[in-house]
C-alpha cells in the first residue's frame, strides 16, 4: 500500500528510464490486483494463482478505472498515478471496514519463500545458466534488431519544393535528400512558366540532405504560374530524376500555401 | 472405447527445478537461431524459412516431451509451460524488433497515441471507427506509456508479454482447476498453441487482451462454481474481469457469453432447469451475456455495423460453399495474387496438422466424456447419456465439434476470416481433448522417455502446422512487396511519411492506399480519409484515368488536403486482395493493376501541386481543388 500510495509521486522524480518503467509496471500490473486480492483472499498464501491473479486483476482493473479518469478529464500521468493510488487506498480502506478480524499472514510467512528463492538463485549453476538465457535473448534482439536496421531495398531520393513562408508564394524552400546508399552528383534546375532562373550544381553523400531556400522572380504573364523544380544526376543528364511543381493563380494569392511549416 | 479413469499424477513437489533451467538455454538458443534465420530471410535466403521452423521444433519438442511424462512436479510443468509461452511470443521481438509491421497494430497505435493526446478514450479514429467503442486495450497500453514514459511500441511489448503470461496461466489454472491433473493441463496449454490466431494473439491488437480475459472470465467462473466461501468476493472479480472484457473486444466478450451460456445449458440438462446448483452457473452467464450488451448500448451498438456485414458474407459463403459441391473456391497455400505461396513441406506440415488433430480428437472425443463422467455406467441405457460429474469438461469436448466447421471456413474467401477468428473457442476445448488423449491413450503412467518424445515431436508437428495454418508469411519479407501489410511497410514508405510530418505538419487531410495510409496516420500523424468515414472512396479520384466532377465531388466532400501517389502499386496485384478499402476504387480495379498515367495524371492537373517525389511515391497538394484553401 505504502509503495501504491508513493509511486505515483516517485515515478516523476525518478530520472532513471529503466528505473521508472520497472516502478511503473509495478503500479499498472501488480499492485491494484494485488491489494485487490488481499482484500477478497486476505487468508490464503502467495502462491502461482495468487500471483496470476494479482496481475490479471490489476488489468482488469485499468478500464473501468479509466472511465472514472475518463469522466474527470484526468487521464494524464499524473491522474493515472492518483486514480491508482486512491484504488489502492480505497482496497485498503474496504478490507479494515469489511474483515476487521481477518489479518494478514505473518511477515515471515510471505518474507520466507522469497528470501529461499532469492538465495536459491544465487546458486552458481542457476546463475550460469540464468546469465546464458539472458545473454543468448539480448543477442537474438541485437541481432534482429540489426536485420531490420539495415534492411533497405529501395536507393531513392527525396526531392521536394515548398513555398518557404505563409502567403509568399515566391519564397521556396527546395530540400533533395540522398539515400541512394553512393554519393551522388545531382543537376538541380528550377523554371517559372518554363523561364529557368536558377541552376545548382550538388554533391550529397549517402544521408546527405541539402535545403535551400530561394526567390521566384515576379512574373505576372500567365494566368496560372508554374514554378518547376528538376533533379537530373549528373551521371544520366538526359533523364528527368525527379521533380516538383507549385502552381498558383496570379490574379490572387497563392492557393498552394497554407500550413507550410 | 470404454470408460476412462481420470488419471491423476502426484505432485512430487518443486524440487530444484533443474530441468526448466536446461529448457530456458535450449529456448534461448533456439531464439537465437531464429533471430538468424529472420536475417537470412531479409536477405531473402531460401534457407531462412526451414532454418526458422527447425529452431521452434527445437524450442517446443523438449519441452513437449517433458511435459508428457508423469512423474514431475506441477511447479516444474508451470515453469516449463510459460518458458514455452515466453519463448514464442519473444518470436514478436524477432519479427517485429524495431516497429510495428501488422496493419491492425498501426490502427492500435494510432489509437493509443490519440488517447495520450487528447486524453480522451472515445477519441474518434478514422482508420479504424469502432476501436474507441472498445478502448480497454488502449487504455492499459496508455496507462503504462503515461507512467513509463516509455514510447508506444516498448510500452505496447511489455503488456502484451503480460497479457501472453496470463493467458498461459490462466489457460493451465482452468485445464488443472477441470480435470484436477498439472499434465493435462500443461499439455493441453501446449496444444492450444496450434489455434491458427496463436500468433495472432501477440500482435498489438485488441483481440490479445481479449482472449487472456476470456479466459481469466472462464478460470473465475470455474472457482466461484467450486467455491465453499467468499463467493461475493469471487463474483466481484468476475465482473470486473468482464466488464473489461467487455471494454475491450466485442466478438471475445459475446463468445464467453455464448460459452458460458453452452456451458449453463449443460448443466440444465444433467441437473435438471430448477435444480439450485444452477444459480452460481446462472449468474456468471447472465452477467457475462448483459455486459457486453450493456456497453454495446452505451456505445451505441457500434458492432453491429462492423460485423453485421462480415458475419453476413461470411454466412452466403458457407452456404454457396455446401451448394457448390464442396469445391474449394480458395487458393489454399497461396496469396490473393498468387505471388506468394508456401512450400511443399510447409503444406505437409499444415496438412499433418490438420490431420493429428482431427485424430487426436477422434480418438480423445469419448475418452474426455468418459473423463467427465458420461458412460461411467455399465448399463448404457438412454438415462446414461444424461450422467456425467463434470459438465466443464462434457462441454468443452463438445465444444470441439466446432473444429471441421472453422476448417472449412478456411476453405472459402467470404468466410475464413470468421473461421480465423473464431478458432479461439473450439481451441479450448480442442486442447483438452487432446491432452486427454496423450494422457489417457499414449503416455499413461509410462515413464519410458522415447515414447515422450514421440508425444513430444507429435505436439511439436502439431504447433508448427497451426503457426503455417495462422501465418505463413510469419517471418520478415525480403522485399517490398503491394498491398501486403507487413511485406509493405519498408524504411522509404516510412521516410514519405515523416517527411509530411516535418514538413507540412501534423493533422493535415491526407488520402493514399491502405498501406500508405497507415503510415501516414502512424509515423506522419496525419488525419485520414477513407471509406470507412463517409462512405465515399477517395481511392477512385486516385486510380481514374481522368479527374472528372465525380472524383472532384469526393476531394471536396471529404476536404482533402494532401494525396499520396504510391506508384508501386503499379507493379503488381495486391498480395492480400485490395489496393484501398474495398471501396469503388478496388471495384472499378477489378483486379487489374492500375495505370500509371491515371496515377501521374495529377502531375498536369491545373491547381494541383507536386511538392514531394522519391521516385516511387509522390505527394500532391490538392487544397486549391477541394477548397480547403
Amino acid at each position: 500500500l505504502l509503495g501504491a500510495l508513493t509511486l505515483p509521486a516517485l515515478l516523476h522524480q525518478i530520472a532513471a528510464e529503466p528505473a521508472r518503467a520497472v516502478g511503473a509496471i509495478v503500479l499498472v500490473f501488480v499492485l491494484p490486483g494485488f491489494l485487490l486480492l488481499r482484500i477478497l483472499a486476505p487468508q490464503r498464501k502467495i502462491n502461482f494463482e495468487l500471483s496470476l491473479l494479482s496481475v490479471a486483476m490489476s488489468v482488469a482493473l485499468l478500464p473501468p478505472l479509466a472511465l472514472v479518469l475518463n469522466r474527470f478529464k484526468a487521464l494524464s500521468p499524473s491522474g493515472w498515478g492518483v486514480g491508482l493510488a486512491l484504488l489502492c487506498l480505497a482496497a485498503w480502506a474496504f478490507r479494515r471496514r469489511d474483515l476487521p478480524g481477518a489479518p494478514f499472514e505473518k511477515a515471515e510467512e510471505l518474507r520466507r519463500p522469497v528470501v529461499i528463492a532469492a538465495l536459491g538463485l544465487l546458486r552458481p549453476g542457476r546463475v550460469i545458466r540464468l546469465s546464458v538465457v539472458v545473454l543468448m535473448i539480448t543477442m537474438a534482439v541485437g541481432i534482429a534488431r540489426y536485420g531490420a536496421l539495415n534492411q533497405r531495398q529501395f536507393a531513392y531520393t527525396e526531392f521536394w519544393m515548398l513555398p518557404s513562408e505563409k502567403g509568399d508564394y515566391r519564397r521556396l524552400q527546395i530540400g533533395v535528400r540522398n539515400e541512394e546508399k553512393r554519393l551522388v552528383n545531382y543537376d538541380l534546375e528550377i523554371s517559372l512558366n518554363s523561364r529557368v532562373f536558377e541552376r545548382r550544381h550538388l554533391i550529397l553523400g549517402n544521408g546527405d540532405t541539402w535545403l535551400n531556400e530561394t526567390t521566384a522572380p515576379n512574373d505576372q504573364s500567365e494566368a496560372e504560374q508554374v514554378i518547376q523544380a528538376k533533379l537530373y544526376r549528373s551521371d544520366d543528364p538526359s533523364m528527368l530524376y525527379r521533380q516538383a511543381l507549385l502552381r498558383f493563380s496570379s490574379g490572387k494569392r497563392d492557393h498552394t500555401l497554407g500550413s507550410a511549416s | 472405447v470404454g470408460a476412462v479413469q481420470p488419471v491423476i499424477d502426484r505432485d512430487t513437489g518443486g524440487g530444484e527445478l533443474i530441468w526448466p533451467q536446461w529448457l530456458a538455454v535450449n529456448a534461448s538458443i533456439a531464439l537465437f537461431i531464429m533471430a538468424l534465420a529472420a536475417n537470412g530471410s531479409r536477405a531473402g535466403q531460401a534457407w531462412a524459412m526451414p532454418v526458422f521452423y527447425s529452431a521452434v521444433a527445437f524450442l517446443v519438442l523438449p519441452i513437449a516431451s517433458r511435459l508428457a511424462l508423469p512423474n514431475i512436479s506441477r511447479a516444474e510443468r508451470i515453469a516449463n509451460l510459460l518458458i514455452a509461452g515466453i519463448g514464442l511470443f519473444l518470436l514478436r521481438l524477432i519479427n517485429e524488433p524495431i516497429i510495428f509491421t501488422g496493419f491492425d497494430e498501426y490502427l492500435h497505435w494510432v489509437g493509443v497515441r490519440r488517447l495520450i493526446e487528447t486524453r480522451d478514450i472515445f477519441t474518434p479514429n478514422v482508420l479504424f471507427p469502432i476501436g474507441p467503442f472498445y478502448p480497454g486495450f488502449q487504455i492499459v497500453t496508455s496507462a503504462l506509456a503515461n507512467l513509463s514514459d516509455l514510447d508506444i511500441f516498448t510500452s505496447a511489448n511489455v503488456f502484451l508479454l503480460i497479457a501472453r503470461l496470463i493467458f498461459f496461466g490462466a489457460l493451465f489454472l482452468l485445464y488443472e482447476g477441470i480435470t484436477g491433473s498439472s499434465r493435462v493441463a500443461a499439455l493441453g496449454c501446449i496444444f492450444f498453441m496450434a489455434s491458427p490466431t496463436f500468433v495472432f494473439q501477440t500482435n498489438f491488437s485488441y483481440e490479445s487482451l481479449g482472449v487472456s480475459l476470456l479466459v481469466l472470465c472462464l478460470l473465475l467462473d470455474l472457482r466461484i462454481c467450486e467455491a465453499a466461501t467468499r463467493l461475493s468476493s469471487r463474483m466481484l472479480m468476475f465482473v470486473i474481469a468482464v466488464v473489461a472484457l467487455s471494454m475491450t473486444h466485442h466478438i471475445t466478450s459475446y463468445g464467453l457469453a455464448g460459452l458460458l451460456l453452452g456451458m449453463l445449458a449443460v448443466e440444465a440438462v444433467r441437473r435438471g432447469p430448477k435444480d439450485r446448483a444452477l444459480a452460481r452457473l446462472f449468474a456468471t452467464a447472465v452477467c457475462a451475456c448483459l455486459m457486453p450488451l450493456l456497453w454495446s448500448w452505451a456505445m451505441g451498438n457500434p458492432a453491429s455495423g462492423y460485423l453485421g456485414p462480415e458475419l453476413q458474407a461470411g454466412a452466403q459463403g458457407m452456404a454457396e460453399f455446401v451448394k457448390n459441391g464442396l469445391r474449394s473456391e480458395r487458393h489454399l497455400f497461396t496469396s490473393d495474387d498468387g505471388s506468394v505461396s508456401a512450400s511443399l513441406w510447409q503444406r505437409l506440415l499444415a496438412l499433418g496438422s490438420v490431420a493429428l488433430i482431427s485424430a487426436g480428437l477422434a480418438l480423445g472425443f469419448f475418452r474426455s466424456l468418459s473423463w467427465g463422467g458420461l458412460f461411467a455406467q455399465r448399463n448404457l441405457g438412454f438415462g446414461a447419456f444424461f450422467e456425467w460429474n463434470n459438465t466443464r469438461l462434457v462441454f468443452l469436448t463438445l465444444v470441439t465439434l466446432l473444429y471441421p466447421v472453422i476448417m472449412l471456413c478456411h476453405l472459402t474467401n467470404s468466410a475464413w476470416e470468421i473461421g480465423f477468428r473464431m478458432s479461439p473457442y473450439p481451441f479450448v476445448g480442442v486442447g483438452l481433448v487432446l491432452a486427454i488423449c496423450t494422457v489417457s491413450l499414449i503416455q499413461k503412467h509410462s515413464k519410458n522417455k522415447l515414447r515422450a518424445v514421440a508425444v513430444g515431436a507429435t505436439s511439436t508437428v502439431i504447433v508448427l502446422g497451426g503457426i503455417i495454418t495462422g501465418n505463413p508469411m510469419i517471418l520478415p519479407a525480403d522485399r517490398y512487396r503491394v498491398s501486403a501489410d507487413a511485406a509493405s511497410i519498408e524504411p522509404m514508405g516510412i521516410s514519405a511519411a515523416l517527411w509530411t510530418k516535418t514538413w507540412l505538419g501534423a493533422e493535415n487531410r491526407f488520402t493514399a492506399d491502405r498501406v500508405n495510409n497507415v503510415l501516414l496516420a502512424g509515423f506522419g500523424e496525419q488525419l485520414i480519409s477513407t471509406t470507412q468515414q463517409f462512405r465515399l472512396d477517395p481511392g477512385i479520384s486516385i486510380v481514374s484515368a481522368t479527374l472528372g466532377r465525380y472524383q472532384l465531388s469526393i476531394l471536396r466532400r471529404l476536404g482533402i488536403d494532401y494525396l499520396l501517389v504510391d506508384l508501386r502499386l503499379t507493379s503488381s496485384l495486391p498480395v492480400f486482395g485490395i489496393y484501398y478499402t474495398e471501396g469503388e476504387a478496388d471495384q472499378m480495379l477489378g483486379g487489374r493493376t492500375p495505370e500509371p498515367a491515371a496515377l501521374l495524371k495529377f502531375t498536369s492537373t491545373p491547381g494541383v501541386s507536386r511538392i514531394f517525389d522519391n521516385g516511387y511515391e509522390e505527394i500532391y497538394d490538392v487544397r486549391a481543388l477541394s477548397g480547403r484553401n
